[in-house]
């Protein structure tokens, strides 16, 4: 029997197309696919970190990915986080921490992204963070 | 589904750089396209080429929306045939690649489609600017689709038939079609030049 396509209205299905847009960097997803990789964590931990429920992160997924260097960076992630229901200062820190660490791989010598996340991880902004004894550090 | 209005808006929103307009085009579209495209493709239900084509065709447009000009059609109508190309396109390389790998030509795509790792359907960036490109050299999207299976060396009768709505002809007057139809297009490319010729989608 195929596959039944019904659920119009939804986003039951979506997570198929959540799973093919997680190494597209113009995707939120590709960001939270990094934060999850950094930190060695599960969606069940992102949506507590983010206050949200599973619809709610496949919707933030599919959204486009806020530039953080741009000065307008906050007010996207506030209407990011107002359209899928999350904490808007989890998320920034969520994007941070991707960013910091896209920052490292690419090895552009640019560590905005970095020096950012650090001094919101300082200003505790995230509030709820990852458990950090699990966190993959990058070799300095 | 909703109406033309909300279509027109969130292209416009796309087109401003929108950053939720991409999540809410997908939440309203994607069950909508599936049943569309798996409808039209009975044979293909249960496969991942479904879903491969919608994501792709929305992907490609959530990213570049001005590819899409409002005033040819409506945007689902337009998301709908790009899926439809980008499926035959896949499964033209599906069937080239098994006749590949089994040595032989006569190789039914449809009876074994699961076996194909999806991942291994990639589109590439020069394949969207090809695509751009045809969208700028034919007015009417379905000679789009059937352009881009010409450059991607397609020559069965049934794909082109099928593109077309040719169903209902006669078996020779359905090639007697396509072979003029194919001609036009062909020639549309020879005029275009190098620019595009040769490329493979």
């Amino acid at each position: 029997m195929g596959k039944e396509y019904v659920e119009k209205g939804s986003n039951a299905g979506l997570d198929w197309l959540v799973r093919h847009t997680k190494n597209d960097p113009f995707f939120v997803s590709h960001a939270l696919a990094q934060y999850k990789a950094i930190c060695d964590v599960d969606d069940e931990h992102l949506m507590g970190v983010l206050g949200c429920n599973r619809r709610a992160l496949i919707r933030l997924a599919l959204c486009r990915l806020p530039d953080d260097r741009d000065p307008t960076f906050r007010q996207v992630v506030q209407e990011i986080a107002t359209f899928v229901s999350c904490n808007a200062d989890g998320l920034i820190g969520v994007f941070r921490e991707a960013a910091a660490f896209a920052s490292l791989r690419e090895g552009t010598g640019s560590t905005s992204g970095l020096l950012i996340a650090a001094r919101d991880r300082n200003a505790g902004e995230t509030g709820h963070r990852p458990n950090r004894h699990k966190t993959k550090r990058p070799k300095r | 589904m909703k109406d033309d209005a909300w279509f027109v808006e969130i292209h416009e929103r796309l087109l401003g750089g929108d950053p939720v307009a991409s999540s809410e085009l997908a939440e309203e579209v994607w069950q909508t396209l599936l049943r569309s495209l798996a409808e039209k493709n009975p044979r293909l239900r249960g496969t991942e080429f479904i879903e491969q084509a919608v994501s792709d065709a929305l992907i490609s447009y959530i990213k570049r929306p001005a590819q899409y000009d409002p005033q040819k059609r409506g945007l689902f109508g337009f998301l709908l045939m790009s899926a439809e190309g980008d499926l035959r396109n896949a499964l033209a390389r599906a069937k080239r690649r098994r006749g590949r790998e089994v040595g032989f030509d006569s190789v039914e795509l449809e009876t074994g489609p699961r076996n194909i790792p999806i991942d291994t359907i990639e589109l590439s960036e020069e394949a969207d600017a090809v695509r751009r490109t045809l969208n700028t050299l034919f007015a009417d999207p379905k000679d789009c689709v059937a352009a881009a299976l010409v450059l991607d060396g397609e020559r069965s009768t049934e794909s082109y038939v099928g593109i077309w709505g040719l169903e209902s002809l006669p078996a020779e007057e359905q090639k007697r079609e396509v072979k003029r139809r194919k001609d036009r297009i062909k020639k549309v490319l020879e005029r275009h030049g190098k620019g595009i010729r040769g490329k493979r989608l």
